[in-house]
């Protein structure tokens, strides 16, 4: 596996599992229509983590009603249906008001995709904080490392995700930039950086793993989220402050 | 020469095994090639996705 981090290519010379071979297919009707980037848990399998899923998850840039009509006919032609209604102006009613539609092929709900548009600045920022993965079959876009990582240890946060996160982090190890922050402003001495998902919900401490190296102090145990000022926006950072 | 066998170290608790088995099969993935992992992985997800 060959990891370029300024081309932001992932070089995989995998035997393709079932699973990809279907990931590949699906990305290369969508990507005629629009732009799309894989998120959630199939990075990682993708990546070598010992697990399957029933689900793909992806980002697709917004698209306007009649080429969503031409993408859901070209799914069609080629075996895949949308488990969640017919009429593509349903299913198109569903990505617009912030539902993730499903498409899987024809009488085979599983395994399946889950399209969404993305909802908030921070899912914007996806399409331009990717990685491609040139495979032998062709290539697919995931969303990056650090994100992947963020999104999984610090908000889903189930044994699973983190299980997820870790893999990444284990195989990258050094390669991962942990002080990404899109272009934020330096901080003080003892304020650190988070991932900021905070239209979700609140929160008041998160624990850090042993091998926590999103902080800038890899020795911080319990950490604090400050109150979300107006300002922050829901960009990918945040600010922290140590507990003693 | 033989390769000398790397062990998994068993966990105290099942989340504790659990972590300490995605860090021994992740070094695996990074140690040896694409082609060799990548086919074991695929027992798993194969068997479930036909």
């Amino acid at each position: 596996m060959e990891y370029d981090s300024k081309k932001k290519e992932i070089k995989l010379n995998r035997e393709l599992s079932n699973l990809d071979k279907l990931v590949l297919r699906f990305c290369k009707i969508l990507e005629k229509y629009t732009d799309y980037v894989i998120i959630s848990g199939y990075v990682s399998i993708i990546l070598g983590r010992s697990r399957a899923t029933e689900d793909v998850d992806l980002f697709i840039k917004k698209i306007s009603l009649e080429q969503f009509k031409e993408l859901y006919a070209d799914l069609k032609r080629n075996g895949f249906w949308c488990l969640n209604a017919e009429k593509p102006e349903e299913i198109y009613s569903f990505l617009e008001d912030k539902m993730a539609p499903r498409f899987s092929l024809e009488n085979k709900p599983i395994p399946n995709f889950e399209v969404k548009f993305p909802k908030r600045d921070i899912d914007n920022e996806t399409f331009e904080d990717f990685i491609t993965v040139n495979l032998k079959e062709g290539s697919i876009k995931i969303s990056s490392l650090e994100r992947q990582i963020a999104f999984k240890r610090y908000y889903l946060k189930s044994d699973k995700d983190i299980e997820d996160a870790l893999h990444i982090e284990e195989i990258f190890g050094n390669r991962i930039d942990y002080q990404k922050n899109n272009g934020a402003p330096p901080l003080k001495s003892g304020v650190c950086k988070a991932p900021c998902f905070l239209d979700e919900g609140n929160f008041n401490e998160i624990s850090c793993p042993e091998n926590l190296a999103i902080f800038s102090d890899p020795k911080l145990k319990t950490v604090k989220l400050l109150p979300h000022s107006k300002e922050c926006g829901f960009k990918f950072m945040d600010i922290i402050k140590l507990i003693n | 020469m033989e390769q000398k066998r790397e062990f998994m170290q068993p966990g105290k608790t099942n989340k504790e095994d659990r972590i300490n088995f995605v860090k021994f099969w992740a070094n695996y993935v990074r140690t040896h090639k694409d082609e060799d992992w990548s086919q074991q992985q695929n027992i798993l997800i194969n068997s479930q996705i036909r």
